[in-house]
């Protein structure tokens, strides 16, 4: 998974449902039971439609979520996020970490009836790295010089350089196996895969429904059907839950889906790998001195930020939050809050009166966006710092964000399980979005050069600790924390793991009873 | 310019029918405008952030994809071109044309419409009866009261309120069902419509009630009630008869206008209560930033609007034919 | 949802001067509208002036999420302010947006449709055609796209609630001109020579001013609604800065935890448009005695 922008709603009906809460007592469930068989319906409710039915281009998580279950990718991960056998085994890498072999699993077909074979996997490789399909995987594969199928089960890809986050990259649904058969309008509003589901029916901003594929490769799906059904509120989400009339659901709100939980309704909690961040532009002129960007460092207490956004709930974090390379927190510079050292770093950088800037917050992307920028500005003005909030609709933010309009930004970006795919954009000096981050240094091209160059985890481990190092001593960005997600699941539903990040990567596992 | 707004002095009848055309011309360029001057774009819409590993060329492909590379004016004009041949333009997102998408939508929203001012007649007229038979006793009070309050409680209050007690204490949720058309469930879009068109129609009552209060008492005070109560027609026969045959007018005119809001208005419900009505198209094209599905809708609204607009003219025009002369 | 409501409209005769104030406070309406009215207004300024038990917007992380008591009325948000505090200036804050809008959208609109009756003719039809346009566009869409159009910030919410009422009160305006427009003393200053604009704004503007002072209340209290609306949309005024809207709607996830978020906003919210909507209702009454409570 490369970025996600998660959309939530903006919510008209806010106050109401939220006092109706208070007023809730026992859900006599279940409406909608007895109309379902043993082994489906399973209702999933999802806050906004699926619109992107084409896997390589789909970037809103209800969309992936969607097509996670029509499509399967060359590779899969376990339970913490690691690269596994997929379509295709864990490739043999050759000694010069130029190429991958992979052997696809025999009698694989797509939903349709047709063989999918090297071919397909060719097809669909090339046509991720063909700028015309505009496909958004395509930077993450860009070390792919090209794709070959010696025969039906066999694929090699040649690298240019060495590239260690490949195999990640070819776990998500946006590198998915699309058959070459099929023109790629169709697919724009009939998908065809190999996943556990086939795709049946879409009505448009209402529902999505999937049957078993009894032909799935790892075995026999665990309902006859899924339905994916939208509910743009989530007050509405709640009372479906409780209701009975859903019986699955993703929050990123700690009290909504404290409010979702009864009898019938349990909730896992999950962390996430997306950070929430202060992004400071070092190239802009206001935080162009490291001791300015030292001083909002140690200005800043996060485990109060964490407290007032997030109620608590959430993990102060490092740059990097794949659990694989994690980053400490505790080694940056003011692990704590300092005031002195703020104060200090303001006299160092010639403005012992402090400073004023400017920070963009997006309103309507997620919701702890602007409790965050609250509290920061509180905080600072203890330093003599003083934060102006700009608050932006969704898409002026994202058109200011990538334009580099910014002195700094409020921020909750994506994060992957490995370091590479997720921070080479921003802080390699020809990433796509180094304009973004507005920092670049010489050794850390160097670094993340190094990173990839080795399938050693313990030696890329250390690249990306020294990465992370220079990242917090210079204050390139503030990085404050990761959230949680819950996943609420009617007591009915078996057999679902809850894994980090909310992954739906069981869910053909599961089943109804 | 002033001789291609002659026909706007001209007989009633076309002077009516050109400012109609004018009026939906003018909503169209402001739609238009509106939507081009709003940060973002369908290509950043669909892609988010990963809009920023495109280059340029692909940039500019998905620009012409959409159509967005062409001038202002050729975009709206090759839109209004589509509109006049019957093409209201395709939605990518919902991988239908505009024109299927609204055919969907329409009868919910109208539906809604319907039952809501249905309900608010009922509830209103009544009321405002009671509340003028007998003008600052306890009843008209507590109806005054009542109307008050209900205009004062903002629909998404009431409406979500109500929606999650019943769900969450009674398990009572037709809406968070799959919506069933009137044709295919009717069961079950009863129960769908029945608390959206409550909400609404209780808040529209409120208007209606104090439209037929002061019609009732004006139209008390005239003469011809006076003569008409003195040659000894019937209390009950003199009040539906002459009162509230002459009341129409006003209720009338106030009911077409509430409907007319309705079209567009029931955004705010057709969201709380997952209704797939026009306004959530609209809505949702704005988010999605899909140019034609929110332009053409906005027409189809405001054709509508404008219609009843000339219905309510009309109907105005049976019961009170002086109003011609105006 | 806005509803236009016309007020069938009578020229008052000119001769009935008894003290507006004193009528409209005998109405019982009037009265109860003009105390709620009041003392909004007076926590309003109260807030402005800095008279409040605590600054709106300082963080006290350790008072977090108290609920009400005699030191915090209306409790302590998730930030540890003051909820008495926002709400008294978020008053302020919303009562200055539906302020400014219904003066921008009553001024233009008065003048606009006094031109559009009086003149009548082919400047009429445009106004009309003009009016008709800004009504047949779903109002809260239109100004929901006006406000994220422009600049984030109370103007720009003021600006879109004021082209949202503005037909309204051309329609409102209109009308009574068309029937002043032939009556005897108007008729009589143009005979005797007075240029007609100058009679149009020396006897046809101040008989008009019951019913546009009607509308303006009326007008005030959707105003408060609407800018609740779009604060509820995300739209509103950005923060730190209290506004009732923005605080119900963020009190929203938090009111199963801490009911009183939701409790103070929302209830001063409702207590603010009854009593606008009361004092207009009494207004009216005063206004135009044949509407309202004949006895």
């Amino acid at each position: 998974m490369l970025t996600r922008h998660r959309r939530t709603t903006r919510s008209l009906i806010a106050a109401g449902a939220s006092v109706a809460a208070l007023a809730t007592a026992t859900a006599c469930s279940d409406t909608g039971a007895s109309a379902k068989g043993a082994n489906g319906p399973l209702v999933f409710g999802i806050s906004a439609d699926a619109t992107q039915l084409l896997p390589w281009t789909a970037t809103a998580v209800q969309s992936q979520q969607v097509l996670g279950q029509v499509y399967s990718s060359l590779l899969n991960q376990d339970s913490h996020l690691a690269p596994v056998a997929g379509l295709a085994d864990l490739p043999a890498v050759s000694k010069d970490g130029l190429t991958y072999t992979f052997a696809l699993k025999s009698g694989l077909t797509f939903t349709d009836g047709s063989t999918l074979d090297s071919t397909d996997v060719k097809y669909s490789i090339d046509k991720i790295l063909d700028p015309d399909t505009n496909a958004v995987a395509r930077t993450s594969l860009s070390a792919v010089k090209s794709v070959s199928a010696p025969d039906a089960r066999h694929v090699v890809i040649e690298l240019r350089t060495p590239d260690a986050s490949l195999v990640s990259a070819l776990t998500v649904v946006n590198t998915a196996i699309l058959p070459s058969g099929k023109p790629l309008d169709s697919l724009k509003t009939k998908p065809v895969g190999s996943g556990p589901y086939a795709f049946e029916s879409r009505t448009p901003n209402q529902s999505i429904t999937l049957v078993r594929n009894a032909g799935y490769y790892r075995g026999r799906p665990g309902l006859s059907s899924l339905e994916f059904r939208v509910i743009q509120d989530e007050n509405s989400m709640v009372s479906a839950l409780r209701s009975g009339t859903i019986d699955m659901a993703v929050f990123d709100d700690y009290v909504t889906a404290r409010t979702a939980k009864s009898a019938d309704v349990t909730t896992h909690t999950v962390d996430q790998l997306d950070y929430h961040a202060l992004q400071l532009r070092p190239d802009s002129s206001v935080f162009k001195d490291t001791d300015v960007r030292l001083a909002v460092q140690c200005a800043i207490d996060r485990e109060q930020v964490v407290k007032t956004a997030a109620l608590g709930q959430g993990d102060v974090a490092g740059p990097i939050t794949s659990p694989a390379y994690a980053s400490d927190p505790d080694a940056r510079p003011c692990p704590t809050r300092d005031v002195n050292a703020a104060k200090k770093y303001l006299a160092d950088a010639g403005k012992p009166g402090g400073f004023t800037f400017t920070a963009i917050v997006p309103q309507g992307l997620y919701s702890s966006a602007a409790d965050e920028a609250q509290n920061i500005q509180a905080q600072l003005a203890g330093a003599g710092i003083t934060m102006k909030i700009e608050t932006l609709d969704s898409s002026a933010y994202v058109d200011r964000w990538l334009a580099g309009d910014f002195d700094a930004a409020v921020a909750l970006n994506g994060a992957g399980p490995d370091p590479a795919t997720t921070y080479t954009r921003y802080f390699t000096s020809d990433g796509n979005f180094n304009k973004v981050a507005g920092y670049r240094s010489a050794n850390l091209d160097k670094l993340f050069a190094e990173g990839i160059a080795t399938t050693d985890t313990a030696a890329r481990k250390a690249a990306y600790q020294k990465i992370s190092r220079e990242l917090e001593d210079k204050a390139v960005w503030i990085w404050l924390y990761t959230g949680r997600s819950y996943i609420a699941t009617n007591t009915r539903v078996q057999g679902f793991q809850p894994i980090t990040d909310a992954s739906l990567q069981s869910l053909w596992e599961t089943k109804l009873v | 310019m002033k001789s291609t707004l002659l026909f706007l002095q001209g007989h009633p009848v076309t002077r009516r029918v050109g400012e109609a055309l004018l009026t939906l011309l003018g909503v169209s360029v402001l739609t238009f405008a509106l939507l081009r001057v709003l940060p973002g774009d369908q290509v950043t819409a669909s892609y988010g952030i990963d809009a920023g590993d495109l280059s340029k060329t692909q940039l500019a492909q998905l620009h012409a994809y959409y159509g967005l590379d062409k001038p202002l004016a050729e975009q709206f004009l090759s839109w209004l071109n589509g509109v006049f041949s019957g093409n209201l333009g395709f939605s990518s997102n919902a991988g239908q044309s505009v024109a299927d998408m609204t055919a969907q939508a329409l009868p919910v929203t109208l539906e809604l419409a319907v039952l809501s001012i249905v309900l608010a007649l009922v509830i209103g007229i009544p009321g405002g009866m009671i509340a003028a038979s007998r003008p600052g006793a306890l009843r008209d009070n507590a109806a005054q009261t009542a109307s008050l309050l209900v205009l004062s409680a903002p629909v998404f209050l009431t409406g979500s309120v109500l929606a999650s007690v019943l769900a969450n204490s009674f398990g009572w949720n037709p809406n968070g069902e799959t919506y069933a058309r009137l044709t295919e469930d009717p069961l079950m879009n009863i129960q769908q419509m029945l608390l959206p068109a409550l909400v609404l129609g209780v808040s529209i009552a409120s208007p209606i009630m104090q439209t037929t209060r002061t019609a009732i008492l004006d139209i008390r005070g005239e003469d011809y009630i006076r003569t008409a109560r003195a040659k000894g027609v019937p209390e009950r026969a003199l009040q539906v008869r002459h009162v509230l045959r002459n009341a129409l007018i006003p209720i009338v005119t106030i009911s077409g206008l509430q409907f007319g809001f309705l079209l567009g208005g029931a955004v705010v419900v057709e969201q709380i209560f997952s209704l797939p009505g026009i306004g959530r198209q609209v809505l949702l094209g704005m988010e999605q930033k899909e140019y034609s599905v929110v332009q053409s809708t906005v027409l189809v609204i405001a054709v509508l609007f404008v219609l009843v607009n000339l219905l309510t003219d009309l109907v105005y025009r049976m019961v009170d034919p002086r109003v011609w002369s105006r | 949802m806005s509803t236009v409501v016309e007020p069938p409209y009578t020229p008052s005769a000119p001769a009935r001067r008894e003290s507006a104030l004193r009528a409209l406070l005998r109405n019982r309406s009037g009265l109860i509208g003009t105390v709620l009215t009041v003392l909004v207004i007076a926590t309003a300024v109260a807030g402005s002036v800095g008279a409040l038990p605590y600054d709106p917007d300082t963080q006290d992380v350790a008072a977090a999420l108290q609920s009400p008591s005699g030191a915090h009325w209306f409790g302590t948000d998730q930030f540890g302010r003051d909820v008495f505090s926002r709400v008294a200036s978020g008053l302020g804050s919303s009562l200055l947006v539906a302020g400014v809008s219904v003066a921008l959208s009553g001024s233009l609109g008065v003048v606009l449709g006094i031109l559009a009756g009086y003149y009548g003719g082919l400047l009429d039809r445009v106004i009309g055609v003009l009016t008709n346009v800004l009504f047949a566009f779903p109002s809260l869409l239109l100004a929901l796209t006006l406000a994220s159009t422009l600049d984030r910030s109370w103007r720009t919410v003021a600006l879109a609630i004021a082209v949202v009422y503005l037909p309204i009160f051309v329609r409102v305006a209109r009308g009574p001109v068309l029937t002043l427009r032939s009556a005897d003393y108007v008729t009589a200053a143009n005979a005797i020579g007075q240029r007609r604009l100058a009679t149009l704004f020396t006897h046809v503007l101040p008989n008009m001013r019951g019913i546009v002072l009607v509308q303006v209340t009326l007008t005030l209290s959707w105003a408060v609604l609407t800018e609740a609306s779009l604060s509820f949309l995300g739209f509103g005024t950005p923060p730190p800065a209290a506004s009732l809207g923005v605080m119900v709607y963020d009190a929203r996830t938090l009111s199963s935890i801490a009911p009183w978020l939701l409790a103070g906003p929302g209830i001063a919210l409702i207590v603010f448009v009854i009593g606008l909507n009361m004092f207009g209702a009494g207004l009216r009454d005063v206004v135009d005695p044949r509407a309202g409570g004949r006895r």
